[in-house]
């Protein structure tokens, strides 16, 4: 209401408001894309999870969320009173110089190297399960990769082991940005790059690992759905980076087996389609 | 409070001029249009005088076939195929709703919400707007992308020097090209692909109409016009006799298209049924053999090491170039600077890349740039790889021979490329 009457002094309160948009914004944002059908942000809050350890990665991202949440709010509001407050227009006082809270100071460091350490402590499990809990073998060795992926500029080379469960060998089934795997199993992957930087990102599956070249790596999940996803490349990696896009196909272990097997059949075709197909599928 | 306001102007005015500069530049660009061929025409100016006194056709002469090939073929918004061809029907060959969606900018169609501009989206950047391979990333990749202008092509199952079949061009976009900067587009929608085969046809129709109107340039006497418009109200007859050169050259390339035919690969031997299923074991007394047989053509009657190498690292002759730079380089040059000379002297300022020798394939790391599949390697070795030295060997090999080849070639990424004497020892057991 005074604002309305004071002129230029306005200005003082009404850029105090706008501070107060970002955590009011910040949370409806969030808020809008977290509810299930609100038509502008459909679709972009988290994609579907279809990995059974993917919930790990989940939690913990919301938990993080939450916590950064309750901070903007809570710094957002704070700035805003002092702006409103302390509006030069509205203040006659002259400005008194404090020399610093030596208390103050001490919770401000103390609480975050807490919160920090918090995370650090929190986050292991997840770490643990997507990082070194590999699956196992029956006979408790650890299993082997289904198939090999090598990231290359700009495409996902991808090659299974075959029967003999080896890769680098003859019986190899070769394929490009096709990634099929079982249903309802631990599929383990080995991942690396060709030549330089990219990253293993399969968004339902919840798992992004970068590829750094010579440094093989092996990344595991289970998926409890089928269907067919993305796979993409989550790092910068040249100027064809937005072409390295693949599909990751999950199916039944029978369909699996019959794909693998057309894919190996006609990785050893020696004579040409019949002529009566035309452009193959 | 005052200064502090006008501040905010100042800054306000700056960021609006700013966006006006950036909208105004964006409108302002000229559309994209195809490069002429200045390389093949300096080629033929070479041919028509001597290299070091080459003949020179007039810019009127170099117009005047830039205006008949934007008659015939339009411009990369609006691409025409030609009409009125008496042996080849040009869309039979390239689907006229393919190139509509291959052309123009990158965006969609206002109403039906089809795509555009798909071969600048995905192609232009290496292969160029005009299909030179001179696109803007052309100059970091080795090998270089592809110039379609030639129409030659390697990777095909068509015979030896004819032209792909659609399904051949078809699944190098699916498969991409391993070993080079070729990736796959397997995830592009089906008729997204087809039309982009369809476009990159179109251009290689339209770079090889261009070549054969300039070499016509060379019967001409010096300065005449391949399509003079003023001769056609003074000499009616000669200037329908241009014409009819123009459609005839137009459509043998359109019929060069439309004869190509798959190359007959016999089935392989009964062997190979033995021994290539899961259990192929390299070392067995029966792949031993055939694996000898293989080596020896690739060192004897096939004569594979001469580019290859002995042990088929891809380090024998490694100096020749391919059918798309020889004809910038000088081969009987004795040092790179001296065979280099005639691009540094003449093409050079044209644009064209640096000619780089083509390197012939190691054949012990597995990749393999037309596809792994037998099919592939047996057509490699009995067709020949299109504007390579790697020979159409068809008539010299049987097809036992060459289905043994392919056998011996498998096997490399599996085997040491050497046993030095003084290794084997390490297999022996230790003494008790």
């Amino acid at each position: 209401m005074h604002v309305a009457r004071e002129g230029e002094k306005q200005v003082g309160r009404f850029w105090s408001l706008l501070f107060l948009m970002v955590p009011v914004l910040g949370v409806l944002v969030f808020v809008f894309a977290a509810s299930p059908d609100s038509k502008p942000f459909l679709d972009h809050w988290l994609p579907l999870n279809i990995n059974e350890q993917g919930y790990v990665i989940d939690d913990l991202f919301m938990f993080i969320l939450y916590l950064t949440g309750v901070i903007l709010i809570v710094t957002g509001v704070v700035l805003f009173r002092f702006l409103w407050k302390y509006d030069a227009g509205r203040n006659s006082e002259p400005v008194k110089y404090v020399h610093g809270s030596h208390t103050l100071e001490i919770i401000w460091s103390i609480l975050p190297a807490i919160t920090l350490l918090f995370i650090a402590i929190y986050q292991m499990d997840a770490w643990a399960e997507h990082k070194m809990r590999r699956p196992l073998l029956e006979d408790g060795s650890l299993k082997p990769a289904l198939a090999q992926v090598t990231a290359r500029q700009f495409e996902w080379r991808i090659r299974y082991a075959g029967p003999d469960e080896q890769i680098g060998t003859p019986d190899d089934i070769h394929v490009v940005n096709e990634l099929h795997v079982p249903v309802d199993e631990d599929v383990v992957l080995q991942i690396q790059s060709e030549d330089v930087l990219h990253s293993f990102f399969l968004p339902n599956l919840r798992i992004k690992q970068d590829l750094v070249p010579g440094m093989r790596q092996f990344t595991w999940f289970h998926a409890n759905q089928g269907g067919i996803y993305d796979l993409v490349c989550a790092e910068l990696c040249g100027w064809g980076h937005y072409k390295m896009r693949g599909r990751l196909v999950v199916e039944s272990r029978e369909d699996f087996d019959a794909w693998l097997s057309e894919m190996a059949a006609e990785q050893e075709r020696t004579q040409p389609e019949p002529a009566a197909d035309g452009e193959d599928e | 409070m005052r200064t502090r306001i006008h501040h905010l102007r100042t800054w306000q005015l700056t960021l609006l001029f700013g966006m006006l500069l950036g909208v105004s530049s964006g409108c302002f660009s000229p559309p994209a249009d195809f490069q002429f061929n200045w390389v093949y025409l300096a080629v033929q100016e070479q041919q028509l005088g001597t290299p070091d006194d080459p003949a020179a056709f007039s810019d009127e002469q170099r117009r005047n076939v830039a205006e008949i090939l934007q008659a015939t073929f339009g411009t990369p918004q609006d691409p025409r195929l030609p009409g009125g061809l008496e042996d080849a029907n040009p869309e039979d060959l390239v689907n006229l709703y393919g190139l509509r969606l291959a052309a123009g900018p990158v965006g969609h169609d206002k109403v039906t919400r089809e795509p555009r501009g798909l071969y600048r989206q995905h192609c232009a950047h290496c292969h160029g707007v005009t299909g030179d391979g001179m696109g803007p990333t052309a100059g970091f990749l080795n090998p270089y992308p592809r110039d379609y202008r030639p129409g030659m092509y390697k990777f095909k199952l068509t015979k030896s020097t004819q032209k792909p079949s659609k399904a051949d061009l078809l699944r190098t976009l699916r498969e991409g090209i391993p070993g080079t900067a070729m990736p796959s587009f397997l995830v592009l929608p089906e008729d997204e692909l087809s039309a982009l085969v369809d476009y990159v046809i179109y251009l290689s129709l339209r770079g090889e109409v261009e070549r054969e109107l300039i070499s016509l340039l060379s019967g001409l006497e010096e300065g005449a016009l391949l399509l003079d418009p003023r001769q056609k109200s003074t000499d009616s007859e000669g200037y329908g006799e241009s014409t009819a050169l123009v459609k005839e050259s137009i459509q043998n390339v359109f019929m060069s298209w439309s004869i190509s035919e798959p190359a007959v690969i016999p089935a392989p031997p009964a062997w190979w049924q033995t021994l290539n299923n899961e259990q192929l074991d390299y070392s067995s007394a029966e792949a031993v053999e055939v694996h000898d047989r293989g080596l020896a053509l690739f060192r004897g009657k096939a004569g594979c090491i001469s580019c290859h190498g002995e042990t088929a690292l891809g380090d024998g002759n490694v100096s020749n170039y391919d059918k798309w730079t020889e004809q910038m380089v000088d081969a009987k040059g004795r040092t790179e600077e001296d065979r280099l000379e005639p691009y540094r002297t003449t093409f050079q300022k044209y644009g064209a890349l640096l000619p780089r020798p083509i390197r012939p394939r190691n054949l012990r790391q597995g990749v393999y740039r037309g596809g792994r599949r037998p099919i592939d390697l047996y057509h490699r070795i009995s067709q020949g790889i299109n504007g390579t030295p790697m020979p159409n060997q068809e008539q010299t090999l049987t097809a036992e021979e060459i289905w043994s080849l392919v056998f011996y070639v498998r096997s490399l990424p599996f085997e040491h490329a050497s046993r030095p004497a003084g290794v084997r020892n390490l297999d022996r057991e230790r003494p008790n």
